[in-house]
């Protein structure tokens, strides 16, 4: 194989490296930025669906949470902040709690 | 080799660099004081503070952080664009004890934990609501401490520090937290 064939054959292997990386990359980067469909249900819209019970949440806004909620998140574990859903809060400091007084 | 073939190991090449060099979250505030300020706009949400702690009606209700900026992006986020009742919120940062201008809640890193006496010295008596993250910060005369227990954020409060500096938390407020007792 000439100099040429090798050169044209390493930068077609780069190119397919490079669209797999940009696309894990592009995939990473999605999962830190959620949609407004991931988000719990009190920083959700009124027309947006239910979580599935049990399931657990992500949101980008932390401050639409109440404090109930907040207290519920790892701040430890890596990712994105997950938080509980509903039926999951509880705890003796988790009696009460809400975005409104 | 084809030009073709040129053109598009270039443009995958360039493509990488530039998917590489975008900024994820990991370059932006953390969890841990992304939380801490999440629970910073719930306080202002949860405590009154008495009426000529205003100049105005419509005077905004001032956060302030002294020191080191470590959760000044993530303050300055948190409270963007909000309000406490009527009022907006406004964020400030004072570098020393000395710079402290008038504020309405102060957060106080751990890195003021030699300034605490004189911090508190400085704004006995008035309707300022600080919160601290030091195991220090209490003791010292603090309001409200925000720690972690078990990788989850938790607050404690002092019921005294609340009445001295004329502060009134919500009832929801102190259900959640835990109430701090000076021996």
């Amino acid at each position: 194989m000439s100099n040429l064939n090798q050169w044209q054959h390493f930068m077609k292997r780069m190119g397919v490296v490079a669209l797999g990386a940009t696309v894990l990359m592009l995939a990473r980067f999605s999962t830190t930025h959620p949609s407004a469909a991931t988000r719990p249900a009190s920083a959700r819209s009124p027309t947006s669906p239910p979580s599935p019970a049990g399931d657990k949440e992500y949101i980008a806004d932390l401050t639409q949470l109440s404090l109930q909620e907040l207290m519920t998140i790892n701040v430890e574990a890596p990712g994105p902040a997950h938080v509980a859903a509903p039926d999951q809060i509880g705890g003796p400091h988790d009696s009460t709690g809400g975005a409104t007084r | 080799m084809s030009r073709r073939t040129r053109q598009f190991g270039w443009t995958m090449a360039v493509g990488l660099l530039l998917t590489l060099s975008v900024p994820c979250r990991a370059d932006g505030p953390s969890k841990e004081q992304l939380v801490k300020a999440a629970f910073i706009y719930n306080f202002t949400q949860f405590v009154d503070w008495p009426p000529e702690a205003f100049d105005k009606d419509d005077s905004p209700l001032i956060v302030a952080m002294i020191g080191d900026d470590s959760l000044a992006g993530a303050l300055d986020k948190a409270m963007e664009n909000k309000t406490a009742g009527t009022r907006p919120i406004v964020v400030k940062h004072f570098a020393t004890l000395d710079d402290l201008g008038p504020c309405h809640l102060l957060f106080v890193p751990s890195s003021q934990d030699s300034n605490l006496a004189a911090l508190f010295d400085k704004i006995k008596g008035k309707p300022i609501l600080t919160v601290g993250e030091s195991d220090a910060f209490m003791p010292a005369g603090g309001t409200m401490h925000l720690f972690l227990e078990d990788g989850k954020m938790r607050f404690e409060v002092s019921s005294d520090a609340f009445d001295a500096n004329k502060l009134h938390p919500s009832a929801k407020l102190m259900s959640l937290a835990r109430i701090f007792k000076k021996n």
